[in-house]
């Protein structure tokens, strides 16, 4: 009897024992599957690229996610953490798409393709569900080993999506160039965003690619976690050149496009500092200028917003046998044909969009707008300043030029230099504007008050804009820095349609397809294969409201 | 003390003035324009509304928002003027920039916007907003000159002339622009000529006798609820 109750009583112990681990396992489970719908989700449009190739990509962004602005980073990184390449894009709702250009030098090896949000970077380890994509050096004669991720829980394993997507194909068998039309069918679903892709399979990076889930930290200490609006943030560090302490002088910044743009920050005393530039397409040419005490000479260093992976990766080395190593090889030489015939589409480096955020100069409207133009040829500016600039001193007194512009307001002249510009550049020696001729200028701004931006003050403003827009004067200066910055990237879409010059020339393109699927009912697509022959692969992928990913795919023989 | 003494004076000599420059000087979402200005006893007495600095805030038309400011409205000449706690001038800022500016009246909070009035020289015009709807009630704040017999004012000065704050009254329509209006049923109703008797009903089922701030913004609001506003 006592036997039969503890018997009853270590059952209903081993029960509850039981049903805990039961329940923990299921809230663990439930965890994992939602978490991606508080992360960026990066899609690539293949697993492998030849380096030198585009990489294209499309980020989801959740809901939650959008309070941290609308502009998306997105970095490839490699296998030991250093950044490759970074883009910053505008995300569009729940969607952010672009690409990245794989540098022609880069090292045969796995890769990782991260986003994440520039005010995420106070979260502690920000996690992201990115991609793994392998890269093939153009130049490598042989692959025979390639490293693989070992830490298996790091990759993500979609779930599969079969029962409720339907890729439908009006055709069972494939030849080289042939159309291959279909639908994918996604029917009643919980799906918050679907990507359908299409390219020839290359078996070794289709089986050890995939997604991943990854950890990453602010290495960069310093960048304030800023929510990028329609703009980027760029930051970097001042420091004293001769003896390499952080220096906190006064940096101003130029930025030249077809209207310049000014701004400045007051650095602390680690000399870090930040500019916001806002609604900068493509790659900006700044101008940095610490205004400087006497001879004392700078250094400035920008610091690259990315981020790190919170720990290593750890990899391992297997063998390419060598029906992979031929498609690989296959694969490097369809891309280097690829672009040759096809040429690079992606914009020019020069590129460069910046509309002035106040519609007017940073100095405000100027009180006189002169165009020597319009006057007799004058040989200098002691010339053109007397004869042209109304309520302008120009002082030539023991060799030293000084300026003085009249204060409208007081009726007297301000007692310091006003405000020096050239092509929008602050300028701090009379001497630049010395040996300009009237010629060599197409008009000149004069503010007669004194103007503030921000809490700097002008004692009047002299902006003379020169006909040639190069700014060579710049060259050689001292502490005037002068660097190329990519902005927010302009939108492009990849093409992966086939040469307009028909089958006169091969047509080796590995992908196809790279699109979201819209409609949550029958969604039609079509696209033509090229001369590469192999297994065709159709997948979608899916995130479900709950953040969960799914996959689904189907595999046609190219003939 | 001598460097940043050095310094200051280095800096003038740049065409640039930049002491008492501090982190909060760093403004990331962008920066305030305009123009420094020193007020004179007859500006400090007359012109400025309210009487001390009050607290508020301002939204440029580029969406750039500037909160925590000390603000004064110059009534005489209709601009903005605040001051600038790191550098510590006044200025007043850049008009053409101003999409809004609010600040505390005592209990009273007033948004004052900026408008376009569409006279020969398209004038920029701070007016406070009571109602914002289809039609929305907007007040012209402006220092009226009256002369006088010669006076000696509080400072001693003698004066021929006399300072008042008034309004004048205006109601907006994004179609119609600014149209001067007088706080009276009677205007009311010749505002919207083709709904006068619906008008003259519906005033009188509300027993809304229009002859203030008040009543004509409760007026406006009925003829909005009512479509009558067309």
């Amino acid at each position: 009897m006592v036997g039969a109750s503890l018997n009853k009583e270590l059952m209903s112990r081993a029960f509850k024992i039981l049903f805990l681990v039961v329940m923990v396992c299921a809230g663990l489970k439930s965890m994992a599957q939602t978490t991606a719908n508080r992360e960026l989700v990066v899609f690539t449009d293949r697993d492998f690229c030849i380096s030198g190739d585009t990489l294209w990509l499309k980020a989801y962004v959740p809901k939650e996610l959008q309070r941290y602005g609308n502009i998306v980073h997105l970095q490839l990184e490699s296998q030991t953490g250093n950044l490759i390449a970074s883009r910053a894009v505008n995300c569009n709702n729940t969607q952010a798409e672009g690409f990245i250009a794989v540098p022609d030098s880069l090292q045969t090896g796995l890769y990782f393709v991260h986003a994440f949000f520039n005010a995420q970077r106070n979260n502690g380890v920000l996690k992201c569900t990115g991609r793994s994509v392998y890269v093939y050096n153009r130049f490598e004669e042989a692959i025979e080993r390639l490293p693989v991720v070992e830490d298996k829980a790091a990759v993500v394993t979609p779930e599969s999506a079969d029962n409720q997507i339907d890729i439908d194909l009006e055709d069972k068998n494939y030849r080289r160039r042939d159309e291959v039309k279909g639908s994918i069918n996604t029917g009643d679903n919980e799906f918050v965003y679907m990507v359908a892709s299409a390219r020839i399979i290359e078996p070794f990076s289709n089986k050890n690619s995939g997604f991943m889930r990854f950890g990453m930290k602010d290495r960069n200490t310093g960048i304030p976690p800023f929510p990028e609006e329609d703009g980027v943030l760029i930051s970097g560090s001042l420091s004293n050149r001769e003896t390499g302490d952080a220096a906190n002088n006064l940096v101003l910044l130029t930025v030249t496009g077809n209207e310049t743009y000014f701004d400045y920050y007051y650095p602390d005393s680690t000399g870090l500092f930040h500019f916001f530039l806002p609604d900068a397409r493509g790659n900006a040419n700044l101008i940095l200028q610490p205004l400087a005490v006497g001879d004392k000479q700078f250094d400035i260093k920008l610091t690259p917003n990315f981020m790190s992976a919170a720990e290593q990766l750890k990899f391992d080395s297997t063998f390419v046998n060598p029906k992979q190593a031929e498609i690989i090889e296959n694969s490097i030489k369809g891309t280097f044909f690829n672009k040759l015939f096809r040429g690079v589409s992606i914009r020019s480096k020069d590129d460069f969009e910046m509309p002035n955020p106040y519609g007017m100069p940073f100095y405000g409207q100027p009180d006189n707008h002169i165009v020597p133009e319009l006057f007799i040829d004058l040989p200098n500016f002691k010339e053109i300043s007397r004869e042209l600039l109304i309520g302008f001193q120009y002082r030539d007194r023991n060799d030293e030029v000084t300026f003085r512009m009249l204060d409208y307001g007081q009726d007297r002249f301000f007692d310091t230099e006003p405000l020096r510009l050239i092509n929008g550049i602050p300028v701090f020696k009379n001497s630049f504007f010395q040996d300009l001729q009237s010629t060599d200028i197409a008009s000149i701004d004069l503010v007669k008050s004194e103007r503030i931006f921000g809490d700097l003050r002008f004692k009047g403003v002299l902006m003379v804009s020169l006909n040639d827009k190069s700014n060579s004067w710049l060259a050689q200066q001292p502490n005037v820095f002068q660097l190329k910055v990519p902005c927010i990237e302009f939108p492009k879409q990849a093409n992966y349609s086939p040469n307009a010059e028909g089958r006169t020339q091969p047509d080796t393109r590995w992908q196809f397809l790279n699109e979201v699927v819209d409609s949550n009912e029958k969604w039609p697509f079509s696209f033509q294969l090229s001369d590469v022959k192999g297994d065709l692969e159709i997948k979608v992928e899916a995130i479900s409201k709950s953040g969960k990913l799914y996959r689904t795919s189907k595999i046609i023989s190219v003939q | 003390m001598g460097v940043l003494l050095a310094f200051v004076v280095q800096a003038q000599e740049m065409g640039i003035d930049t002491y008492e420059l501090n982190s909060e000087s760093n403004n990331l979402q962008g920066k305030m324009l305009g123009e420094v200005i020193t007020l004179d006893a007859e500006v400090n007495t007359y012109f400025l509304y309210p009487d001390d600095w009050v607290p508020g805030s301002l939204k440029f038309t580029n969406g750039n928002v500037f909160e925590d400011l000390r603000i004064r409205y110059q009534a005489f000449t209709d601009e903005l003027i605040t001051y600038n706690k790191n550098g510590r001038f006044l200025y007043q800022i850049e008009k053409e920039l101003v999409e809004s500016f609010t600040f505390q009246d005592g209990s009273q909070s007033r948004k004052f916007v900026r408008l376009t009035k569409n006279n020969n020289q398209q004038t920029n015009m701070y007016l406070e907003e009571l109602y914002k709807g289809t039609v929305s009630l907007m007040v012209n704040w402006y220092i009226y000159e009256q002369s006088v017999s010669p006076y000696k004012d509080k400072n001693g000065i003698t004066r021929a002339v006399e300072y008042h704050l008034r309004k004048d009254y205006y109601l907006y329509t994004e179609q119609d622009g600014l149209t001067k209006i007088r706080l009276s049923r009677a205007a009311l109703l010749s505002r919207f000529p083709e709904n006068q008797r619906q008008i003259r009903k519906l005033l009188r089922q509300n027993k809304l006798h229009v002859n203030n701030e008040f009543t004509m913004v409760n007026a406006l609001r009925l003829l909005a609820e009512n479509n009558l506003t067309e």
